[in-house]
C-alpha cells in the first residue's frame, strides 16, 4: 500500500519547504538498500536499512512503549523541545507523543517534537511504505544533510536550554557519523560553558593580522568567552633595530630569527603560568615547530588563522603540519597545496568585521568637522602597492578624491590626493572615512599585476568593514564573493578602470540606489560576517573535532540549572535574568557567581530593576568579604 | 504610630556613627512627630543604644551574607537572594518621608536605589544604575573623599547640611543615662582597677583603623612615664579592643616598677558601653584617629588627637570645641587611601615630650597661645577646634605658624563652600572675619610677594574656568532656544554640543591644577553622571544648571580670594606704614 499521497498532504500544510524537496526529490541517487519486512504482530511492518533491522520483528509497539518511558523517565518531562534521531516506521514516535499527551493532559503543554531523518532517500521510502498521517501533526521532519549549509543544523538549534536528544539505537548504527556529529553539537550545546573556557590570541610582532587579532579578540569577548591577547607588539622596535647593527641580510636573518626564538620561549613561560585551553596565533606570531610542539605537548589545543596569501607569504607549509586547526583565507589552489602536503586541518574561515567598532554613525554623533575632514565624494584607504599607485593615477580627474593611506608616492600627481601626509589612518579614521564617503573605492593590493588581479580569490578585511560601517562600496570583482555575497546588491564591482569610473559617475549621481546597495550590504555582513559569527564557526570546528580532549568541560549542566531555575521560579524578574544568561550560553553547569551575574546585570541597559539591584547589591556584600 | 517615617542608612564605622549623631537631633528637630529607623552594621549595634531621637536601631549582616557567599565559593546562591530580599521588604514597603544614606560606598547605593521615599539624600542610583549623589553636600563629599588635601568640611557637618532647615548643627551627643546599667558596670572596672573618685584620669586610645594611623607603642609608654613623674595622682587606663592588646601590655610591662600601679591595662577588657563610660570619667583621652576619640566628643570628655598617616584630620577630626590635635609638620601628611606608605616617619615627628608639654596645659586648663609660644614642641603643627563664622568646625593653629599658599586657599575655599553650601547664611565675609582668620598665622611677611602671585595665578585660571562655564551656557541656551522655537538645526545643535564637550575637557585640564577647583570638578562631572534626561532639551536645561552651579562655585570663590588679598595687601602696607614710622 502507498501512503505516499496521505503523508505528502499533511506534510504541504505544515512544511511547505520540505513537501517541495520531497516532491522533487525522487531522480536520487539510490544509496540505501532498503527493505519493508514483516514483523510477527498482524499488520505491524518494520523495515531494515542497510541490513540493519529498525524496529523489532516481534512486536515493534511494545518495543516502542519501552523505548518511549525509558527515555522520558530518564530525561524527565519537562523539555519544552524534544528531538528524535530517526523516523523509522513511526511506531517509537507515535508512542512517545501518547506518553506525552498522557504526562501532560489536555491543557499541558505538549513539547515541540523535531524528527531527524538523516536522508532524503530513506525519507521518501518511509513516506511511500509507512502511515504517518496520525503523527505528523504533532512533529516536524527535518532532513540532516551533514549541516552543509548550516540551515539544518540552525534549524536544529542544539544550544536551546533542554533540548532532549532521543533516537533509535538501530538509526545510530546505520548512520554513525551522522549521529555522532549531532551528538556532539548537542553535548557542547548544552554543556559547554564559554565563560570557562581560555583562548590566548597570539600576535605578530608586526603586520596587518595584529588588527585582526584584535578583533577577533573581541569577538571572542563578546561571546561569553574568557579570553586573552598575548601581544609581542612591544617587541617590533627591538625587532627592527638589528639593522643598525649589520648590513649583511645573513647575519640580520640569524639575528632575527634567535630573536624570534626568544620570543617563543617567552610564550611558552606565559602559557605555563596561566595555560589556556586553545592558542589562537594570527600569522607571523613568533612561533616555529620547536615551540607549536612543546605547546601540544602540553595538551593545549593550537589553531593558526593564516590570513595572508598564501602566494606570497609561504611559511604556511611550516605552520600547518604543527598546529591541530589552521584557518585560512583562501581555498580550491591552496586547499589542494596543502593536501598534497598530507595536510587535512585546514579550514577556510574568511575575515569580516566587528560590529562593536565598525558600525554606522548615529545621527548624532555625526560631526561637521569630521565629516568635512573625512567625508568626500569617492575616497579610498590602503597602502600605495604597485596596483594601486596605477590606477589612482588615472582617476585624478574625479573631484573630491581622497586617498588614505602610507607608502603613496608623494612626489607623483598623487601626493595631492593623498591625506595626512602619508601617515595612514588609524582603523578608528577609517570608520569616519567610511561613514563620510558617498563611495568607497577598494581595490585589493598586487605587487605585480599593473591594476586588476583578474584572477584575485580572497577578500580583504576593508571589504567586510566598509559594509559594516554600512558604506557604499565599490569593489574590484574577486572570485570568493560569490555564493556568500550578492555583487550589485551588497556592493558595485568594477572590472577594470573604464568601468570603475564610469560607475563612479553614475553612483554619484544615484544616490538612492548606492544608499540601497549599502544598506543591503551592510545587513548581509551583520548578519553572516561578522567576527563573533567566526568565532562560534572557529570553535564549532575545534570543540567537534578536539571534543575527547574538551569532554571534562562538558560539565552537568542540565542538573544544576533545572535546579536552579526550579529554585527561582516563584521570583519571575529573577528568574528571567537567570533564563537569559542560560539561553545566551553564559549559565553551563547550572553554577553562576555572583559577579558573573552582576556583570551580566551591568552588561544590560533600560531600567535597573528590583531584582537587578538586589544582585548588584549581593556583589557589592560579596566584595567585602576579608579572608584572614 | 506616627505618620513621617524616616530612615537612615548608616552602615560605617563606630567613628562616623557618633558623628551622624549631630544630625539625628536636627532631623527630631525638624520633624518631631517622626519615626526614625536606623541601620547599622551589627559589629557597631552597641554603640547606638547611647544615641537619642532614633526609635529604631536595625542591622544589616554584611559579614554574615558575605561569609556565606564565601562559603559558596562565592557563587549565586537563591537563598541568599531570598534572604537579602525578605530583609530588605521591610523597607521596600515604606513610603519613607526621607532616606539618608549615610554610608559612602557603591554597597549602600544599591540598597538605597531599592527603596521608596518622597525625597533621598547621599548615594544612590539612577535608573540607569549609574553611582549619584544627592543633596550638594554629598558632591562636596565625593570630591573632598577622592581629593584629600582640599577636604576642609567635618562629617559632622556635612551631615548636618544634608538637611537644609536652618537650625543649629550642635554637637555629636552619646547620652549615657539611656543605658544605666553600663555605667554601673564601668565604676565596677574602675574600681576593681583600682581607679579612685579623685584620680586624674587620663586615658590613651592606642588602636586605629590601620597601623598607619597608630602613634607608637613605644612613644605611648614614654608619655605614661613623663605623666607619672609628673604627677602622682595621674591613672593612666589604656584602652582598646582585643587586637590593641599587645601595645597595652607592651606599655604596662615596661613601665618602671613605681609606677606600675598607675596603669591600668583594659585592652580587650571592656565592652563598648563600658567604654563610653570610662571615657567619660576620664579627665582627658589621648588618642590615635579612633572610635574612641568620637566617644570622648559625644561625652565631652577633653581630647589631644595624635594624627599620622591617612588620618583625615579635617573631615573626621573632633566635633567639640578646645580640642587638640596634634599634627605632623610634613609635606606628605595626610597621605592617600592608596599609598602603601614604607617610610613611616610621621610618627616619629610627634615626640612623647610635645604630647606631654600640651597635656599638661590642657590639664591645667592652661592651653593658651601664649603659653605655648616659649615651648619647643619639635616637629609638629598643634590645632585647636573652634567654630567659624558660619557654625563649621574649624582647626585653627594653636601656634602662630606662617600661612602657606596651601593654607590660606584652603581656609577660604573653606568659607566659600560653606557659604554656598548653607543657604541659611549671608555669604558675606567681613574684613574682621579674614583679619581674625589671619591673626592665626604669624606676621612673618618674607614670602608675601610669592603669595601674592600665586594668588594672581590662581585668580586668571579661575576666570578662565568661569568663562568656559558661560560658553557652555551660551551654547546650551542656544540649542534651547532652537528647541523651543522647533527649529533644531541638527548640524548646529550638533556643533553646539562639540564646543560643551570641549569646556567640559578645558574646566577638567585647569581645575587639574588646584586640588580645590579639582573637588569643583569632580561635583560637577557627578551631577553631570547623574543626568536622567533623555532628550536633548531635559539634558540641555540639566546641563545648564550644573553649569551655572559650577560657576556659581567659582565666582563665589573668586570673590573671597579678592577680599582675602586685598585684606592681606592692607594689613602688610599698615605693618610697613608702622615701620616707617617707627623708623622715622
Amino acid at each position: 500500500m502507498d501512503f505516499f499521497k496521505t503523508n505528502l498532504e499533511k506534510i504541504k500544510r505544515k512544511n511547505i519547504n520540505l513537501y517541495n524537496l520531497l516532491i522533487s526529490g525522487n531522480n536520487l541517487d539510490l544509496e540505501f538498500n532498503l527493505a519493508v519486512i514483516k514483523t510477527k504482530k498482524d499488520g505491524l511492518n518494520s523495515l531494515r536499512i542497510n541490513n540493519i533491522t529498525i524496529h523489532s520483528v516481534y512486536d515493534p509497539e511494545s518495543e516502542a512503549v519501552k523505548w518511549a518511558k525509558a527515555n522520558l523517565d530518564v530525561s524527565g518531562h519537562r523539555s519544552g523541545r524534544i528531538i528524535i534521531f530517526g523516523l523509522g516506521a513511526g511506531y517509537h514516535v507515535k508512542k512517545m507523543i501518547k506518553e506525552l499527551l498522557e504526562i501532560t493532559g489536555k491543557k499541558g503543554r505538549m513539547p515541540v517534537i523535531d524528527v531527524i531523518e538523516p536522508a532524503l532517500e530513506t525519507l521518501l521510502f518511509l513516506l511511500k511504505n509507512f502511515d504517518f498521517s496520525d503523527i505528523l501533526d504533532y512533529i516536524n521532519i527535518i532532513i540532516y544533510d551533514n549541516g552543509k549549509d548550516g540551515e539544518p543544523e540552525k534549524s536544529l538549534n542544539l544550544s536551546e536550554y533542554n533540548l532532549l536528544l532521543f533516537s533509535l539505537p538501530s538509526y545510530q548504527k546505520i548512520f554513525g557519523d551522522i549521529y555522532s556529529l549531532i551528538f556532539k553539537k548537542y553535548t557542547i550545546g548544552q554543556l559547554f560553558n564559554v565563560s570557562k573556557f581560555k583562548i590566548s590570541v597570539v600576535q605578530p610582532i608586526y603586520g596587518g593580522s595584529s588588527t585582526i587579532g584584535n578583533y577577533i579578540h573581541k569577538a571572542f569577548l563578546n561571546e561569553g568567552y574568557n579570553a586573552d591577547i598575548i601581544d609581542f607588539s612591544h617587541f617590533y622596535q627591538a625587532y627592527k633595530s638589528f639593522e643598525n647593527y649589520t648590513t649583511n641580510s645573513a647575519d640580520l636573518e640569524a639575528l632575527r630569527q634567535d630573536f624570534l626564538n626568544v620570543l617563543g620561549e617567552t610564550l611558552m613561560v606565559k602559557i605555563r603560568e596561566n595555560p589556556p585551553d586553545l592558542l589562537l596565533f594570527m600569522a607571523q606570531a613568533p612561533v616555529n615547530r620547536t615551540v607549536l610542539s612543546k605547546i601540544r605537548e602540553m595538551g593545549i589545543k593550537t589553531a593558526y588563522w593564516f590570513v595572508e596569501d598564501f602566494r606570497l607569504m609561504t611559511y604556511w607549509d611550516k605552520i600547518a603540519p604543527f598546529v591541530d586547526y589552521f584557518f585560512t583565507i583562501q581555498k580550491d589552489d591552496f586547499s589542494e597545496r596543502l593536501k598534497g602536503l598530507g595536510i587535512n586541518n585546514y579550514y577556510y574561515m574568511e575575515l569580516a568585521c566587528l560590529p562593536d567598532f565598525h558600525r554606522k554613525l548615529n545621527t548624532y554623533e555625526i560631526d561637521k568637522k569630521d565629516m568635512d575632514f573625512y567625508g568626500s565624494g569617492v575616497s579610498f584607504a590602503g597602502a600605495g602597492y604597485y596596483n594601486r599607485r596605477n590606477m589612482f593615477l588615472k582617476l585624478t580627474n574625479i573631484r573630491g578624491l581622497k586617498i588614505w593611506g602610507r607608502d603613496w608616492d608623494m612626489n607623483s600627481p598623487l601626493g595631492l590626493f593623498i591625506k595626512n601626509n602619508n601617515n595612514g589612518f588609524t582603523e578608528e579614521e577609517a570608520v569616519k572615512i567610511y561613514n563620510y564617503s558617498k563611495i568607497n573605492i577598494n581595490l585589493h593590493s598586487s605587487s605585480y599585476h599593473w591594476d586588476i588581479n583578474p584572477e584575485g580569490d580572497f577578500l580583504n578585511p576593508r571589504f567586510y568593514e566598509i559594509m559594516g560601517c554600512g558604506g557604499f562600496q565599490l569593489v574590484d570583482y574577486r572570485k570568493y564573493m560569490k555564493p556568500e555575497f550578492e555583487p550589485g546588491k551588497d556592493f558595485a564591482v568594477f572590472k577594470d578602470i573604464i568601468d570603475l569610473k564610469r560607475k563612479i559617475e553614475y553612483y554619484l549621481e544615484h544616490e538612492d540606489e548606492r544608499n540601497e546597495i549599502a544598506r543591503h550590504g551592510y545587513e548581509k555582513v551583520g548578519k553572516y560576517h561578522t567576527y563573533e559569527r567566526r568565532v562560534r564557526d572557529i570553535m564549532d570546528i575545534v570543540l567537534i573535532n578536539s571534543f575527547d580532549s574538551f569532554k571534562s568541560k562538558f560539565i552537568s549542566r542540565r542538573v544544576g540549572i533545572d535546579k536552579l531555575l526550579d529554585e527561582i521560579k516563584e521570583n519571575e524578574e529573577l528568574y528571567n535574568i537567570i533564563k537569559s544568561m542560560i539561553d545566551k550560553g553564559l549559565i553551563r553547569g547550572g553554577k553562576v557567581s555572583v559577579d558573573e551575574l552582576a556583570e551580566y546585570v551591568k552588561s544590560g541597559g533600560g531600567r535597573l530593576s528590583k531584582a537587578e539591584a538586589i544582585l548588584l547589591l549581593i556583589q557589592q556584600i560579596r566584595q567585602k568579604i576579608t579572608i584572614f | 504610630m506616627k505618620s513621617v517615617k524616616i530612615l537612615i542608612i548608616n552602615l560605617t564605622r563606630m567613628g562616623d556613627l557618633i558623628e551622624s549623631t549631630s544630625l539625628f537631633r536636627k532631623i527630631k528637630a525638624v520633624y518631631p512627630d517622626s519615626f526614625i529607623t536606623l541601620i547599622v552594621l551589627p559589629e557597631f549595634y552597641e554603640i547606638t543604644g547611647f544615641f537619642d531621637c532614633i526609635d529604631e536601631v536595625v542591622t544589616f549582616d554584611v559579614t554574615n551574607i558575605s561569609g556565606d557567599i564565601f562559603k559558596n565559593n562565592y557563587n549565586f546562591n537563591y537563598k541568599i537572594y531570598d534572604y537579602l530580599e525578605n530583609y530588605l521588604s521591610r523597607f521596600t514597603e515604606i513610603n519613607y518621608e526621607i532616606v539618608f544614606n549615610l554610608t559612602h560606598d557603591v554597597m549602600s547605593s544599591y540598597f538605597m536605589y531599592l527603596l521608596k521615599a518622597d525625597k533621598f539624600v547621599g548615594f544612590s542610583r539612577n535608573r540607569e544604575g549609574n553611582l549619584i549623589q544627592i543633596g550638594e553636600i554629598v558632591l562636596f563629599f565625593t570630591g573632598v573623599a577622592k581629593i584629600r588635601k582640599a577636604s576642609c568640611i567635618n562629617l559632622v557637618d556635612i551631615y548636618g547640611e544634608m538637611l537644609p532647615q536652618k537650625m543649629p548643627v550642635g554637637r555629636v551627643y552619646l547620652n549615657t543615662s539611656k543605658k544605666p546599667d553600663a555605667y554601673k558596670s564601668a565604676k565596677k572596672v574602675l574600681s576593681e582597677n583600682g581607679v579612685k573618685e579623685d584620680d586624674i584620669v587620663v586615658s590613651f586610645a592606642v588602636g586605629a583603623s590601620s597601623e598607619l594611623k597608630k602613634w607608637k607603642k613605644e612613644y605611648f609608654l614614654e608619655l605614661a612615664r613623663l605623666l607619672i613623674k609628673d604627677n602622682k595622682n595621674i591613672r593612666i587606663l589604656i584602652l582598646g579592643a582585643e587586637y590593641d592588646k599587645v601595645a597595652g601590655e607592651y606599655i604596662k610591662e615596661n613601665i618602671k616598677s613605681k609606677f606600675e600601679d598607675n596603669i591600668v591595662d583594659l585592652t580587650g577588657r571592656t565592652s563598648v558601653s563600658e567604654l563610653v563610660n570610662i571615657v567619660k570619667r576620664s579627665d582627658i583621652l589621648i588618642t590615635n584617629d579612633t572610635g574612641t576619640m568620637h566617644i570622648a566628643a559625644g561625652v565631652g570628655t577633653d581630647i589631644v588627637v595624635i594624627y599620622t598617616g591617612q588620618a583625615g584630620y579635617f573631615e573626621t577630626g573632633p566635633y567639640a570645641e578646645n580640642q587638640v590635635l596634634v599634627l605632623p609638620d610634613i609635606p606628605c601628611f595626610p597621605c592617600d587611601f592608596s599609598v602603601k606608605c614604607n617610610n613611616f616617619i610621621c610618627a616619629d615627628y610627634i615626640a612623647p615630650d610635645s604630647i606631654f608639654k600640651i597635656v599638661k596645659l590642657k590639664l591645667e586648663n592652661r592651653l593658651e597661645r601664649e603659653n605655648l609660644e616659649g615651648l619647643n614642641l619639635g616637629k609638629i603643627n598643634p590645632l585647636i577646634s573652634k567654630f567659624d563664622k558660619f557654625g563649621f568646625m574649624d582647626y585653627i593653629p594653636l601656634k602662630k605658624i606662617r600661612l602657606s599658599f596651601n593654607d590660606l586657599r584652603l581656609k577660604i575655599f573653606k568659607l566659600s563652600m560653606e557659604s554656598v553650601l548653607n543657604k541659611n547664611i549671608p555669604d558675606t565675609v567681613t574684613k574682621e572675619d579674614i583679619a581674625e582668620v589671619l591673626n592665626n598665622y604669624s606676621d612673618s611677611t618674607d614670602e608675601d610677594e610669592n603669595i601674592f602671585s600665586d594668588m594672581a595665578e590662581l585668580l586668571v585660571i579661575i576666570d578662565k574656568m568661569i568663562n568656559f562655564c558661560s560658553n557652555a551656557m551660551k551654547d546650551l541656551k542656544s540649542i534651547l532656544k532652537d528647541i523651543t522655537g522647533l527649529r533644531i538645526d541638527y548640524n548646529k545643535a550638533t556643533a553646539a554640543l562639540n564646543a560643551i564637550e570641549n569646556s567640559d575637557v578645558n574646566l577638567l585640564f585647569n581645575g587639574l591644577i588646584y586640588d580645590e577647583l579639582f573637588v569643583l570638578n569632580i561635583m560637577y562631572k557627578s551631577c553631570k553622571q547623574s543626568i536622567a534626561s533623555y532628550d536633548l532639551f531635559g539634558f540641555c536645561v540639566d546641563s545648564l544648571k550644573n553649569f551655572s552651579k559650577y560657576k556659581l562655585y567659582l565666582q563665589n570663590y573668586k570673590r573671597l580670594i579678592v577680599e582675602f588679598n586685598e585684606e592681606i595687601r592692607r594689613n602688610i602696607s599698615m605693618k610697613s606704614d608702622e615701620k616707617f614710622n617707627l623708623n622715622r
